[in-house]
């Protein structure tokens, strides 16, 4: 009897841990990741980079606008900035941490033996501007103004060109990459910012004071 | 059609990156010669900038212990100016930017070669 009332207790104990288990699991999965970036952990003094002028658009960005018209369609009636809270912070994390994960990074070249090409990554590949394209893309279909969201040029740490995309919010200009998943204040990524679609038109707009001062080592 | 700006920062490009390739007789058998369609690829870029970063750490060490950091810093950028040429002409036909990206941008480049020099960075990324 005893032996039986013992075995039925360690059964039960057993149970009550793969179920704790399971809720822990079930609580990373809905949570942000542990080490999540907080909306709090950005400056306090809000940062953009100043534009000068027109710039030319990308040959191949001018072709993706040609497939993808609502992708680059500029409607004036959207705010310029987004408003930070919470509930978009998390949004904008989980969306840059999610396209990051799920696409595989290949140069153009390898992937469709073309020098560059713009697309949605729907094969599940792709380069720079694909991730940030698709990251914009989701963004916009959970209630972001796709006018605060601007592709942008750069040279980054190997003095190449480099696309990511630019959230331009109320805390000042974000920077959502494919070689990090740590959403970052322009001036705090180390690259060399040189243009940017417009805000006010289908066009691209050069980018003054091009470097951000603080740099960072190697990523 | 390549614009004739086009055309000369090519020739640089290539001139830049023959004088890091062996001594051509590979190619000569093959009867090739490298076609630059539409743009370098990304690791020529980054090749020929390593190779002006190079370039700018191997003349400011030789210069930093006779003189001072800043006029090393400078000798250092004046010293380099042919792998500097060869690596902003590969980029200003890179397919995200243009040549006249480039010139914009090229005092900030400077800029900060010029500050990664006199910080004495332990990481050579410029």
């Amino acid at each position: 009897m005893r032996i039986a009332i013992s075995q039925r207790l360690k059964a039960i104990a057993g149970a009550a841990r793969r179920l704790r288990g399971a809720s822990v699991l079930m609580g990373l999965l809905l949570a942000p990741a542990a080490g999540a970036q907080t909306l709090a952990s950005l400056p306090s003094v809000p940062s953009a980079i100043a534009a000068v002028g027109q710039a030319r658009p990308i040959a191949a960005w001018t072709t993706f606008c040609e497939t993808y018209a609502a992708e680059c369609a500029v409607d004036r009636t959207e705010p310029t900035t987004i408003a930070l809270n919470a509930a978009t912070w998390n949004t904008i994390v989980s969306v840059n941490r999610r396209v990051n994960k799920s696409l595989r990074a290949v140069t153009d070249m390898e992937h469709l033996n073309l020098a560059d090409r713009w697309d949605l990554a729907e094969d599940g590949a792709g380069d720079c501007e694909d991730f940030q394209l698709l990251k914009r893309k989701l963004l916009a279909e959970a209630g972001l103004p796709r006018r605060a969201m601007r592709m942008t040029v750069v040279i980054d740490e190997k003095g190449e060109g480099h696309a990511v995309l630019t959230l331009i919010t109320d805390r000042g200009d974000l920077i959502l990459d494919n070689k990090t998943s740590t959403i970052l204040p322009w001036r705090q990524t180390g690259y060399t910012f040189i243009k940017r679609e417009s805000q006010d038109a289908v066009a691209w707009i050069s980018l003054g004071r091009a470097a951000s001062p603080v740099t960072t080592a190697n990523r | 059609m390549m614009s004739t700006t086009n055309r000369a920062r090519t020739a640089l490009l290539l001139a830049g990156l023959a004088a890091a390739m062996p001594s051509g007789a590979a190619w000569s058998e093959a009867g090739l010669l490298p076609v630059v369609a539409s743009g370098p690829r990304s690791d020529d870029v980054a090749a020929l900038h390593a190779a002006w970063q190079g370039c700018l750490h191997r003349s400011f060490g030789l210069r930093a212990s006779l003189t001072s950091p800043n006029l090393a810093a400078d000798d250092a950028l004046r010293a380099c100016r042919g792998p500097e040429e060869a690596y902003l002409a590969a980029l200003s036909v890179s397919p995200l930017l243009d040549d006249a990206d480039v010139t914009r941008v090229r005092p900030a480049l400077l800029a900060r070669a010029r500050g990664w020099l006199l910080g004495q960075r332990p990481s050579r990324s410029l």
